[in-house]
């Protein structure tokens, strides 16, 4: 039998153990000279602001184009307003991670792609007139899910026109969505371009609320909850156990989840890559800090790890069929490879990147009740 | 931290078998008493199951409806409070559920509210005082919340508040009645009548329970004593739901919104794994001391099931003020209303823990409404003026009665 004394020792060397187990090659834990201010400033001039700039010239396009519908609702305008639903949809895909200061103090993620849409309560709200959409519960009643609803939810293009010829409660409650939407967008972006892209270039330190720590977090946290579980994982089941397709996004619109995950996608390579926005110019980011510290996975850079397994996934869910929701409930096997190829990114940026970079994880998964 | 987790368990498998070496004697000693566990929760007499529970569990279905039926603004203040006593107020049958089952049950929440043997049997006014807390929280709810269903909440002003993507709905300090009034039930309901009550030697032992196990007698028309029965009712307030309630350990977690629930919670902790089956195993062993009729055992077990569950609760509390700590420091102040009403519930529910080695709850009834006091920052917007220092005391406080830290239970 084991005596206290003789306890101890074992526990002591086990603790050793422990200790001498845990990586002792962590860079982060000196300071570095990296320049984190000039990737700030790449972040926020070549992919944050003009993504914003793009993506609010959308929701002016659509707003037009919604002006249109209502006032003269026919196939026509329909299909004008849907491509442009669509188009603000796929630039939403480039802003949707920032999650931090404008966008994050107005909740401007929550407000605008929450889903599933909540019918019940949209169909409420039409009827009864009677709404608040700052309130949290109409979260699920607002956005591009909600638009997505009243747009492809209630039949075809003819079909859809009729409904919003009959009663135009539908029209005046499609018009404060989309003004809403738009409006909010602009504080976000004027915010930007008049004081938060100072301040945010400004906090380049290394302490829990510095720009780099929190957009890493905003990052890696959007990477794993919204394009592996939100767009892939849930509906797929992963964590229910059974299928959830009414749980894809955009629904209602047969194809158009697909094309807004890879459009997610290709926005989360870029920006880890340090691609500017659109044409914008190149800079710094996670890729070239990484390169910086010269972390190394299995005898490669992390950098290229992280790189070729966005190209994986992407390939995995090229080979997705179009239809979500038919994947989902036909080729569900198919779309856990693509959760699966998701997931060891989340692993590699989650735990190797961050530990790389010494940020720490400033989100826990939610209880659940 | 992977890695970190291996060493972590190879150190707990040596001090697991440093614990199965001190024990040598007692179970050298059991051996000879012949009181062996079996594999699982199943005990039979002449080939019948003598297992019997479902007052338990009709009772942990009545809180599952009770939840819901707190966020439906549909409902009245009779609806719940009908829900709550399966009565009405002049005590005449109701149907309140929409489980005809549970419309048809004798059993009721309200009923077993501070109601153990141990703590409340010469105790009425205090039990009667716990009893109309609950009534408060329903009535606030339905009269305070309710009509500010529409309303954002403000310091001061009811309604809801964004937690994440969801809304949670507050009253005027910041507090969610639901999250209190099922919290609080938890310890005030679930756990009083499991510990205090049906593991009290006082019921175990009650009437001729004793000398009726020592021959065999069972209950009328039924193939249990007593004796087994009372256990089986504790068993029942932690395992009552699972689908498999002889080997409930596979959906430890999934099968309530007590006991169950918050023991797969803290279970899935690395600083506490293993806590459930210690509590399973000790359930399994104590029955089958009572059909050995070896009394020693059997109440060793039960002190084992009451530091266990105590500090179950105790963890959890600490865990939803840290919670709370950390969402007021980020700016979610939805999140940390939510997660610090949880924990006002699990802080309600330390009155109830059972020290075996006191015989008295963890915390007296005083300390508990002093921690209360403390959290609703004593004044008119309670969760709203809370600063982070004042969670870190009183969960020092919590953490400080028992063998975990605040860290350990944090995370």
């Amino acid at each position: 039998m084991l005596n206290v004394k003789q306890l101890t020792i074992w526990v002591t060397l086990l603790v050793g153990v422990t200790f001498s187990c845990t990586p002792d090659d962590q860079p982060g834990s000196q300071p570095d000279n990296f320049d984190r201010k000039a990737m700030l400033s790449h972040w926020a001039d070549d992919f944050i602001i003009p993504g914003y700039e793009n993506y609010h010239q959308k929701l002016l396009n659509l707003k037009a184009s919604a002006q249109d519908f209502v006032s003269s609702p026919t196939v026509a305008s329909h299909t004008k307003l849907y491509a442009d639903f669509t188009e603000a949809y796929h630039a939403w895909q480039w802003v949707s991670k920032f999650d931090i200061g404008p966008a994050e103090r107005i909740g401007l993620h929550h407000f605008t792609n929450i889903y599933p849409a909540d019918t019940t309560g949209i169909e409420n709200a039409v009827q009864s007139q009677n709404y608040n959409l700052k309130l949290p519960s109409t979260f699920v009643q607002q956005g591009f899910p909600a638009l997505d609803y009243l747009l492809a939810g209630k039949g075809n293009a003819q079909a859809t026109a009729a409904l919003f010829n009959s009663n135009s409660s539908y029209g005046d409650y499609l018009l404060n969505l989309v003004t809403r939407q738009q409006m909010l967008t602009k504080e976000v972006l004027d915010e930007w371009k008049n004081t938060y892209r100072n301040a945010f270039v400004e906090n380049d330190g290394s302490s829990a609320t510095a720009s780099v720590n929190k957009m890493a977090n905003d990052y890696v946290f959007h990477h794993e909850k919204e394009l592996r579980a939100g767009k892939i994982g849930i509906p797929a089941g992963v964590f229910s156990g059974s299928t959830l397709p009414h749980t894809i996004e955009a629904f209602y619109s047969d194809t158009l989840a697909k094309s807004l995950f890879l459009e997610s996608l290709e926005a989360h390579r870029k920006f880890f890559a340090g691609e500017g926005f659109e044409g914008n110019p190149s800079g710094n980011s996670f890729k070239a800090y990484l390169d910086y510290l010269g972390v190394q996975k299995d005898g490669k850079n992390l950098s290229d790890k992280i790189l070729d397994q966005f190209e994986v996934a992407r390939i995995s869910a090229e080979g997705l069929p179009d239809n979500f929701a038919d994947a989902v409930t036909n080729q569900r096997q198919d779309m856990l490879g693509t959760y699966d190829e998701l997931q060891k990114n989340v692993v590699m940026l989650k735990v190797d990147m961050l530990q790389a970079l010494n940020v720490k994880v400033d989100y826990v998964d939610a209880d659940g009740d | 931290m992977r890695k970190f987790w291996i060493p972590l368990s190879l150190g707990a498998i040596v001090l697991m078998g440093t614990t199965a070496c001190e024990k040598d004697d007692d179970s050298d000693k059991d051996n000879q008493n012949n009181v062996i566990a079996p594999a699982t929760y199943t005990f039979e007499r002449d080939g019948s199951s003598t297992v019997s529970y479902s007052g338990q569990t009709e009772r942990l279905a009545m809180g599952g409806e009770l939840s819901s039926a707190f966020k439906n603004t549909t409902k009245s203040e009779t609806d719940l409070m009908h829900m709550y006593a399966n009565e009405d107020a002049s005590g005449n049958n109701v149907d309140p559920f929409s489980d005809p089952a549970l419309n048809a049950s004798s059993k009721s929440l309200r009923s077993k509210t501070a109601a153990s043997f141990a703590y409340f049997s010469s105790n009425a006014s205090e039990s009667a005082a716990i009893k109309e807390d609950f009534e408060n929280w329903i009535t606030l709810q339905v009269n305070e919340v309710f009509p500010a269903w529409s309303q954002a909440a403000a310091a001061g002003v009811p309604g809801q508040i964004a937690d994440g993507s969801s809304a949670r709905y507050v009253n005027a300090q910041g507090l969610e009645y639901d999250q209190a009034f099922l919290k609080s039930l938890m310890g005030a309901c679930i756990a009083d009548q499991m510990l205090n009550n049906y593991l009290d030697e006082g019921v175990l032992d009650g009437g001729n329970n004793r000398e009726e196990n020592d021959n065999g007698t069972t209950v009328d028309g039924k193939s249990y004593t007593n004796m087994e029965h009372k256990w089986d009712e504790a068993y029942g307030y932690l395992f009552g739901g699972a689908a498999n309630g002889a080997d409930p350990l596979a959906t430890l977690g999934n099968d309530d919104a007590f006991l169950n629930k918050y023991l797969g919670r803290v279970n899935g902790d690395a600083d506490f794994a293993g806590i459930a089956e210690e509590i399973y195993n000790a359930l399994k062993l104590g029955r089958a001391a009572i059909v050995a009729k070896n009394y020693t055992v059997r109440d060793q077990q039960a002190d084992i099931v009451r530091a266990k569950i105590s500090e179950m609760l105790a963890i959890r509390a600490v865990y939803y003020l840290q919670a709370g700590k950390n969402a007021i420091n980020n700016g979610n102040m939805g999140t940390a209303f939510h997660d610090l009403s949880e924990g006002y519930g699990f802080i309600y529910s330390l009155r109830f823990t059972h020290n075996p080695e006191t015989g008295n709850p963890y915390f007296s009834a005083t300390e508990v409404s002093g921690f209360l006091g403390s959290l609703m920052a004593g004044g008119a917007n309670g969760f709203w003026d809370l600063t982070p220092a004042t969670i870190d005391q009183i969960s020092n406080t919590i953490a400080g009665r028992f063998n975990f830290t605040v860290a350990q239970a944090a995370n």
